[in-house]
């Protein structure tokens, strides 16, 4: 009996904590305190119930649909809600007539009308269809498809549309050709937002409803959390500088005329002189020993906040290099160096110059209306309502003024790009001598600029002046009413109104910068939340929790039915297939744009595939500790990019344990040796960004020498040599010779002559394997490769090579053979 | 070198046709012989609407460039006119409505070929931007494109709200 008593009281008690909380939700929703939790999103890609009552209605089984998408055009320039579906038996187009948003939001009784109206409905019989195409155009976009090579429209959709029209694309040719669509098909919902459960649009990280700045305001002062004891006694320092300038006018101003020069004063000549030293005094003592907490606070403030803007900055820099590749291409590389410096100072200079007078300021305004309310509450109430008017007309004033000064820091902006546009290109504009044309159009700018800032200047001198009068009357008013009042009902003395005065010019300044201090701390936190969404974002390639780590990495390489792009619709690698064993060297050719440096790419897991994997020693590289696939695959690219620092910093970027010796090893062997040793100050010589100048064919055989240090399994050569001159290559091409010996070397190339020690060949067109096999495989073949071949050999005597080169010599041999 | 060894040979308008066949596609006929689905593409999207058209295949191979349109037969004319317009289609701002801020995003009201619509623009002094005078264009953050075709002749509060974003 007592068993069923307990639980029947644990019942009781739970049934009566849910619905405690039910009603108290309610009445917060109601309160719009707390937001109502959005329905749980659908998958991406399923038919609305409303959509599917509708199509049902027209005998359709919704139930059989494979897939679909709403697209939001109905025709070519129109837009309007379109669904597009298939199922086993045809392919179909729904569109719907554009709901209308009602101009008053209905009556909450009334249930808004959901239902759809089908305008037209199109049945293709899944026969008729035999490929579906996804075409872009400037804004929009049509998914085609073919019969018998005939073209047909399925229907219009915006460009940002792209995506997922290309999706449904692959989806339904996979369906057709084999009924493969099933891997292609995600459940995945989207990027929801964890509070609210409203889905979060592509590339917002997130919820613009949800955003929480109160979170965003604790994890920015968490980054004070190891600074706390300075902190609070910064926080003490300002408090009692505060208040001992509240309590200055009380003991200077009010005692000098109320005890000192009040004319009704009976005191002795002797006393008076002791009054008066006394009170000169007092305010000298409080305002040194205001000044000294003042230093104080400013001292304590600026030793804690550059560790704290160090920390930070830290921290961006830290999840900079977590990222993937993909997140640099994605975003500008001046919109990052903006969250490392300009984010990072934005929060800096608020805490610097904002935060200590904030909470003074505060405590200032507070304290000041405190002791004018005790000293004459009439007169305070009035500055009160004063106040509160100044605290209206300042944000309007302010955003006026935001508005100027973001134009002139456009204007200032466009300057400096032309400045810097002009410095970086003045060899160009000498050599065209373009240099009048070029001052004409830095004139219009300049002229531009000097519009936005005399618009601004005169805005702010005529404006400023007009609030001074404002605050000027009310001080006169304050005074007149005060005059009465100390003349007439002797409810305040002369002291205490001088002092009131004081007290409203004190306050001035204060209620002057609590009106601005929330667009300010509004840019502090919104520069907050752009450095959190760089360290919240995950990154695209990551590693699995237990990742392989192989204990002999030998170097052999697999792709299988590759697929990757960039940008949707746009495929550079389609099932492309090709093995190459450990130690062995692969030659890509290909024409520019064929794909063949994102295949370098997705070979170091630099960019994960769409579709296929791509295997190292047998083992997808999904699978493989990143750390240790990147330490055993050196990349010699055609983008060299030397870092800050002497080139023996460089060389052993890889290995920064290297030795001097092998330091000199690797530039020797990679050819550099001899003109790094002629330089002034040879391996200590500073490269990089503002260091010394070096030739495309140095800086490449730096980068050269920098992966023999790391000495690889798998060595990428991306056309290493392509930009340099014939004996320059030579050189270096002796160098990768070296570099070779005993790795998997995979040389991508335009330059047939530098594949000839490769063990295969792979031709790359438009994203495709189109030739695999050895150079005698290819040329007997006579395929691509053998016209690729022919052409360049062409070439070569055309310019009047005519030395039989080692590819001539190859051929001749294979003839005999 | 002179300019006039600079010259480009052009298509003979004489030789080109351009129809719609019965599902709506452009198709091209070049010295009367039949060519099928090609692709037209404007040179000067902004300034020459309807000169130096490129005239592509499928496989985005040029054909070659007709120096006018005007220069084609009434029909071939009209015809390319119209698959011009249709692939150079961009949403008309005509007016906007708000302008806001929040965490670095741009909350766009505003009014889209006399719809209201709403988008949303980040880095908005890249994203908003003339591309050849008086054309504004803006792109949101799923990629979609719009224009604001004459925008000194905008009506003032639309204009009043952007300004102070152009660079």
């Amino acid at each position: 009996m007592v068993k069923y008593k307990v639980i029947f009281n644990i019942a009781f008690n739970t049934a009566n904590e849910v619905i405690f909380t039910e009603i108290l939700n309610r009445a917060l929703y109601k309160l719009h305190l707390k937001k109502r939790p959005h329905p749980p999103a659908p998958p991406k890609e399923s038919i609305p119930e409303p959509v599917k009552e509708v199509l049902e209605a027209e005998g359709l089984d919704t139930s059989s649909v494979i897939f679909s998408i709403k697209t939001d055009m109905t025709a070519a320039e129109e837009y309007g809600d379109t669904l597009i579906f298939f199922d086993e038996k045809g392919l179909y187009r729904a569109v719907f007539k554009e709901k209308e948003l009602p101009k008053k939001p209905p009556k909450r009784h009334k249930k808004p009308d959901l239902k759809p109206e089908l305008l037209h409905l199109t049945a293709i019989p899944i026969d008729e269809v035999d490929e579906l195409f996804a075409e872009q155009y400037l804004a929009t976009g049509q998914l085609t498809y073919t019969f018998k090579g005939e073209y047909y429209s399925l229907g219009y959709f915006s460009i940002g549309m792209l995506e997922r029209a290309d999706n449904f694309r692959k989806i339904f040719n996979a369906f057709k050709k084999d009924g493969s669509h099933e891997q292609y098909i995600s459940t995945d919902t989207g990027n929801t937002c964890k509070k609210c459960g409203a889905p979060i649009p592509k590339g917002l990280s997130f919820c613009k409803d949800c955003v929480d700045k109160k979170s965003t305001v604790k994890r920015l002062f968490s980054f004070f959390g190891e600074v706390k004891g300075k902190m609070i006694f910064m926080i003490c320092a300002v408090l009692v500088s505060s208040g001992i300038n509240i309590l200055i006018p009380q003991f200077s101003t009010q005692k000098l005329y109320d005890e000192v020069l009040n004319p009704d004063n009976t005191m002795a000549y002797d006393d008076l002189f002791k009054a008066l030293i006394t009170v000169v005094l007092t305010m000298a003592a409080l305002k040194i020993s205001q000044q000294l907490f003042t230093l104080f606070y400013q001292y304590i403030v600026a030793g804690i906040l550059p560790e704290v803007i160090y920390g930070i900055k830290l921290k961006i820099f830290k999840a900079m290099q977590r990222l993937s590749v993909g997140f640099y291409t994605h975003k500008q590389t001046g919109s990052l160096m903006d969250r490392v410096t300009r984010d990072a100072n934005n929060i800096y200079w608020f805490f610097v110059d904002g935060f200590p007078y904030l909470i003074g300021n505060a405590i200032t305004v507070a304290g000041l209306l405190v002791v004018m309310f005790i000293t004459n509450y009439k007169l305070t109430i009035f500055i009160v309502l004063a106040t509160a008017l100044i605290l209206f007309i300042y944000p309007i004033v302010n955003k006026k003024f935001r508005k100027l000064h973001h134009k002139v820091w456009v204007q200032n902006s466009r300057l400096t790009s032309k400045v810097s546009d002009n410095v970086n290109g003045h060899r160009i504009i000498k050599a065209f001598s373009k240099e009048t044309d070029e001052l004409s159009e830095f004139d219009k700018i300049s002229k531009g600029l000097l519009d936005a800032e005399i618009t601004s200047s005169n805005t702010e001198s005529t404006t400023f002046p007009l609030l001074s009068i404002i605050i000027y009357l009310i001080s006169a008013i304050v005074l007149g009413i005060g005059g009465v009042m100390a003349v007439t009902t002797k409810e305040i003395t002369i002291g205490e109104l001088l002092t009131f005065v004081v007290y409203l010019q004190m306050l001035q300044a204060p209620v002057e910068f609590l009106s601005w201090v929330t667009t300010w701390w509004a840019r502090c936190v919104d520069s907050a939340q752009r450095v959190f969404e760089v360290m919240d974002t995950e990154p695209d390639v990551t590693d699995k929790e237990n990742p392989i780590i192989l204990d002999d990495f030998r170097g052999s390489v697999e792709l299988k039915e590759l697929h990757f792009e960039y940008e949707p619709a746009h495929p550079i690698i389609k099932n492309l297939s090709l093995k190459i064993e450990a130690g062995e060297m692969l030659g890509i050719v290909g024409k520019t744009g064929a794909g063949k440096t994102t295949l370098s790419n997705l070979i170091a897991r630099l960019y994960d595939p769409k579709e296929g994997v791509v295997k190292i020693d047998g083992i997808d590289v999904k699978e493989l500790s990143s750390k240790q696939l990147r330490s055993n695959i050196g990349i010699v690219s055609q983008d060299i990019f030397l870092f800050m620092g002497t080139i023996a910093d460089n060389i052993r970027y890889a290995r920064p344990d290297a030795t001097n010796d092998e330091v000199i090893a690797a530039a020797k062997a990679a050819s550099a040796h001899s003109f790094i040793s002629k330089l002034p100050d040879g391996y200590e010589t500073y490269v990089g960004s503002g260091g010394q100048s070096l030739s495309g064919g140095e800086r490449q055989r730096i980068s050269i020498a920098r992966t023999i240090i790391q000495n690889p399994k798998i060595l990428i050569l991306d056309e290493a040599t392509a930009a340099m001159d014939t004996e320059t290559e030579r050189n270096i091409q002796n160098s990768l010779t070296k570099l070779k010996n005993g790795r998997t070397t995979i040389a991508i190339a335009h330059r047939l002559s530098t594949l000839r020690d490769a063990d295969k060949l792979a031709v790359i067109d438009d994203g495709e394997c189109i030739e695999f096999g050895t150079y005698d495989e290819l040329i007997e073949k006579k395929g691509a490769y053998y016209k690729m071949f022919k052409l360049q050999e062409e070439a070569l005597r055309f310019i009047g090579i005519g030395e039989e080169t080692d590819n001539n010599e190859k051929e001749k041999e294979h003839d005999d053979n | 070198m002179t300019t006039d060894k600079l010259s480009i040979e052009f298509l003979n308008p004489g030789d080109c046709v351009f129809s719609f066949n019965n599902n709506g596609f452009l198709i091209f006929t070049l010295e009367g012989n039949a060519v099928g689905r090609v692709k037209l593409i404007r040179t000067y999207p902004y300034t020459l609407t309807d000169e130096y058209i490129c005239v592509h295949d499928l496989e985005d191979k040029e054909i070659g460039i007709i120096r006018d349109l005007k220069e084609l037969d009434a029909d071939s004319c009209e015809n390319a006119k119209k698959e011009l317009e249709g692939r150079y289609y961009c949403p008309t701002v005509t007016a906007i409505k708000s302008v806001k801020e929040r965490m670095g995003h741009f909350y766009f009201q505003t009014v889209v070929d006399g719809k209201e619509k709403s988008f949303t623009v980040r880095d908005i002094t890249r994203n908003m931007r003339f591309a050849n005078g008086d054309t504004l264009l803006i792109f949101d953050m799923d990629g979609n494109r719009y224009v604001i075709p004459n925008f000194e002749k905008t009506e003032p509060k639309s204009k009043r709200l952007l300004e102070p974003y152009l660079y």
